[in-house]
C-alpha cells in the first residue's frame, strides 16, 4: 500500500516537472451591462502584438500623446516628450522619425507637450497641433512644412486667450477642426487660408439641480449670477470618420448634455440613442471616468476609451453596447494610462499608453467578430441572415441578451411568433414580446374564427342570464344535500 | 314584513355572487339568519392568495411587472392572508369599543365578500394578459381598478350593515380601523425585533454555556 503510495506520489512529481509555464494571456475581462448590471461575457478583442521600441526600431516612446492609423495601416504616433513624430509602417517598423521641419530657411523643432497628429490622404501632409509653440504644422512625410497656421484673427477670438491647439482633424474640403485648449466653444474651423471660419459643435449645456439651487441662492442673497457656472466644456478628442461624421468626447460632467457625439456638418449629435456613460458612473458609483479618446471602425463600431480605469467601451452603429474590455494594469491588454486610440482598415484597435510608453494592438476574436456581424446584419433588419451568427454568439456566450432578441426578430421575420415570443422573453424585451404577442393571437384568430366567435358569444349569454345558472346550480346543491 | 330575495334557496358558495350584487341585502339576509360561514372565508382567502401567486407567476411577460426570480409564497401569503387577519381584527377592536354590533366572523365575512370581485377580475384580466398586449393593457387597469372600487364599497356597506352604524359612523370607523392597523404593524415590527434580539441573547448564553 504504502508502496503504491510512494510510487503515485513520485509519478505526480514527475509529471508537474515537466509541466511548461503558459505564456502570459491577457486576462478575460470582457463584459456587458444590462440594465446597469455588468454581465461577464467572452472576450471580444484579444492582443496581437504590442508596439515597444524593440519591434518599432527606434528609441523609446516618452509621454506620447496621440495616434493615428491611415488607410494602408501607417502608423503616426505624436510622441511628445521626445519632440518627434514616429511613422511606422503596416508592420510596425519605424520609417520615419520627424524631428526637424523645413519651413523655407527655417528649421522648425516641435516643443515638448505637443498634443496632436493628423494624416489627410488626399494631399499625403501631416498636421501636427504643436500646442506649446501655439501653431499648427502641415508637412509632408519627408519634412517638408508647407503652411504653419498660427493663432487666426477674428473678431469672435478673444486676442488675450492663447491658442492652444490639442487635437486636430481635417475633412474633406481641407478645413482643419482644431480643439484648443482653453477655447471652450468647441473646435476651431481654420480653413487651408488659414482664416478663422467658426467654431464647431460646441457642447450643449443643461442646468442642474445644483446649477438651479446655486442661482436661487444667488437670487436671493442679490447677488450677480456669474457667468462660470454656465460654461461649456472643452472636446477630451475629436475624430473623422469615412462617412464625414465627427466623433468627439468631453469629460462626464453632468451639465453636459451629451459626453460622447457623432455630430454631422452643422454640429448636431446625430445618434440613434444617447451613450449615457455619465448614469453608468452614477448607478454603478464607478470611478469618475475620463473619456479620452472616440475611434470608428470600417464597421461603424464605436470604441471610447477610459483613460482611469482603461476600459474600453465597444457600442455598435445603433449605440447597442458590445462589449467592455481592457482595464487597469500591467499584464497584456491592460493599460495604465491610455491616451489615444485609433482603428485600422482591419478593424484592430490600437491603444497608445503613456504610462507603459507602449502602443497595444488588439484584435478581434471570432466571438468578437460574429457579435459585430450578427449586430451589423440585425442593424440592416437582415434578420433571417443574422440566425446564424446569433447562434454562433450564444454557443460563446449565452449571457449576451442583444442575442436572443435578434433571434426572436428573425422568428418574427419568418412568422415563427411562439418560439420569436420564447427569444423575446429571455431577451428581456417586453416590447418585441409583445409585437409576437399580436401577430400571433391574429393569426390564431383569423385561423378559428368560429371558435373564437363562439365562445365570445356564449360568455355573453353566461353573464347576461347569471340569474338562471345560479337558480339551476342552486337546486342541484339542494337536492345533492337531501 | 320580511323582503323577498333569492336567499333561502341559494347555495351558500353562491352568496358571495349574490351579495356582490345586491351589497346591502345580502348582508342584512347574512346577519339576520346567521348564515355567514367560516368556511366561505376561508376558501375566499386561500383563493385570494391563489390569484395573488397567479398574477406574479402567470402574467404575460410584456406585462409581468414581478420578477419570476424573486417569487415567494411567503411574502404573498404576507400580503394577503395576514392582511386579511389584521384588518378584521383591527376593525374588531375599533367597532366592540365603538359599540358596533358585528362579530369578528361577521367582520370576517364582509372582508372576504369584498374580496370576490377583485378575485374574479384579477383572475379574467390575468388570463386575458395573455391575449391582450401593449397599449391593451389599459382595459385591464381599468377592470382591476373598478373591481377594487366595488369591493371598497362592498366592505363600506357590509360594515354600515353588520355594525348598525350611520354613514358617517362608519367613516370614522374605517379611519380609525386604518390608524389602529398602524399601530399593530408597529407593535408587530417591535416584537419581532425584541424576539430576534432575545433569540440572539440565549443563543450567545447557549454558545458561551457550551464553548466557553
Amino acid at each position: 500500500m504504502r508502496k503504491t503510495i510512494v510510487c503515485l506520489l513520485a509519478f505526480v512529481l514527475v509529471l508537474t516537472s515537466f509541466s511548461v509555464a503558459v505564456s502570459a494571456a491577457q486576462p478575460d475581462r470582457t463584459y456587458t451591462y444590462e440594465e446597469d448590471t455588468p454581465v461577464p461575457s467572452t472576450n471580444a478583442y484579444q492582443v496581437m502584438t504590442i508596439i515597444d521600441e524593440a519591434l518599432m526600431g527606434t528609441t523609446r516612446l516618452k509621454d506620447a500623446r496621440d495616434i493615428f492609423v491611415d488607410n494602408s495601416d501607417r502608423v503616426f504616433i505624436m510622441d511628445s516628450g521626445n519632440c518627434r513624430v514616429v511613422v511606422l509602417d503596416e508592420n510596425y517598423k519605424c520609417i520615419k522619425e520627424l524631428k526637424e521641419f523645413k519651413y523655407g530657411e527655417e528649421i522648425l523643432t516641435l516643443k515638448e507637450g505637443a498634443q496632436g497628429v493628423f494624416f489627410r490622404e488626399s494631399n499625403q501632409r501631416l498636421y501636427i497641433a504643436d500646442t506649446e509653440n501655439n501653431r499648427v504644422i502641415v508637412c509632408d512625410l519627408d519634412g517638408n512644412v508647407s503652411k504653419v497656421y498660427e493663432k487666426p484673427v477674428d473678431e469672435l477670438l478673444d486676442p488675450s486667450v492663447a491658442f492652444k491647439p490639442k487635437k486636430i482633424i481635417v475633412d474633406n474640403m481641407g478645413i482643419m477642426y482644431v480643439t484648443s485648449g482653453n477655447i471652450n466653444t468647441g473646435a476651431l474651423l481654420i480653413d487651408s487660408g488659414g482664416s478663422f471660419l467658426g467654431f464647431y459643435g460646441t457642447n450643449k449645456l443643461k442646468e442642474t439641480a445644483a446649477m438651479k439651487a446655486e442661482r436661487m441662492w444667488r437670487n436671493i442673497m442679490k447677488q450677480a449670477v456669474t457667468a462660470e457656472t454656465f460654461q461649456p466644456v472643452e472636446f477630451n478628442n475629436i475624430f473623422w470618420s469615412e462617412d464625414r461624421f465627427v466623433y468627439t468626447v468631453s469629460p462626464l460632467v453632468e451639465s453636459v448634455v451629451s459626453s460622447v457625439s457623432k455630430l454631422n456638418a452643422l454640429g448636431t449629435n446625430v445618434f440613434p440613442q444617447a451613450i449615457d456613460l455619465f448614469t453608468l458612473q452614477k448607478t454603478r458609483k464607478l470611478n469618475s471616468m475620463v473619456l479620452n479618446d472616440i475611434t470608428v471602425d470600417n464597421e461603424g463600431a464605436i470604441t471610447i476609451i477610459d483613460g482611469n480605469s482603461g476600459h474600453l467601451f465597444q457600442y455598435d452603429e445603433g449605440c447597442n453596447l458590445l462589449a467592455v474590455f481592457g482595464g487597469r494594469g500591467y499584464q497584456q491588454g491592460l493599460f495604465l494610462q491610455p491616451v489615444a486610440l485609433e482603428s485600422d482598415s482591419k478593424n484592430r484597435l490600437l491603444v497608445l499608453d503613456t504610462g507603459k510608453n507602449t502602443v497595444t494592438v488588439m484584435e478581434q476574436t471570432f466571438y468578437g467578430e460574429m457579435i459585430r456581424s450578427a449586430n451589423y446584419l440585425y442593424n440592416q433588419g437582415l434578420y433571417y441572415e443574422s440566425i446564424e451568427p446569433w447562434m454562433e454568439v450564444l454557443r460563446m456566450n449565452a449571457n449576451y441578451t442583444q442575442a436572443y432578441v435578434g433571434l426572436g426578430k428573425a422568428y418574427v421575420s419568418l412568422g415563427e411568433y411562439e418560439k420569436a415570443m420564447e427569444y423575446f422573453e429571455l431577451g428581456k424585451n417586453p416590447d418585441g414580446y409583445g409585437e409576437a404577442k399580436a401577430l400571433l393571437r391574429d393569426e390564431i384568430i383569423r385561423r378559428n374564427f368560429a371558435l373564437v366567435a363562439a365562445v365570445v358569444v356564449i360568455a355573453m349569454f353566461a353573464i347576461l342570464g347569471w340569474d338562471s345558472i345560479s337558480k339551476v346550480s342552486s337546486k342541484l346543491y339542494w337536492r345533492f344535500k337531501k | 314584513m320580511k323582503k323577498r330575495t333569492g336567499f333561502d334557496t341559494m347555495s351558500p358558495y353562491l352568496y358571495p355572487f349574490y351579495i356582490c350584487r345586491h351589497p346591502k341585502d345580502g348582508f342584512l339576509e347574512l346577519k339576520a339568519n346567521k348564515k355567514g360561514s367560516p368556511t366561505i372565508v376561508v376558501i375566499t382567502v386561500a383563493l385570494w392568495l391563489f390569484v395573488e401567486l397567479f398574477y406574479r407567476a402567470a402574467t404575460g411577460f410584456d406585462m409581468n411587472q414581478f420578477n419570476a426570480d424573486d417569487m415567494s409564497l411567503l411574502r404573498t401569503a404576507v400580503v394577503t392572508v395576514a392582511m386579511f387577519l389584521m384588518v378584521c381584527i383591527s376593525n374588531w377592536c375599533i367597532c366592540t369599543l365603538m359599540e358596533g354590533k358585528g362579530k369578528l366572523l361577521d367582520i370576517c365575512v364582509v372582508g372576504a365578500n369584498a374580496l370576490v370581485p377583485y378575485i374574479f377580475v384579477r383572475f379574467l384580466t390575468t388570463i386575458l394578459s395573455w391575449v391582450f398586449t401593449g397599449d391593451e393593457q389599459v382595459f385591464l387597469n381599468y377592470a382591476v381598478i373598478v373591481a377594487e372600487l366595488w369591493g371598497v364599497l362592498i366592505a363600506f356597506s357590509g360594515l354600515q350593515e353588520i355594525h348598525e352604524y350611520t354613514f358617517l359612523k362608519t367613516i370614522y370607523a374605517i379611519g380609525l380601523t386604518i390608524v389602529c392597523l398602524i399601530i399593530m404593524f408597529f407593535i408587530v415590527l417591535m416584537l419581532l425585533i425584541l424576539f430576534e434580539q432575545l433569540y440572539f441573547f440565549i443563543t450567545t448564553v447557549v454558545f458561551e454555556l457550551r464553548y466557553g
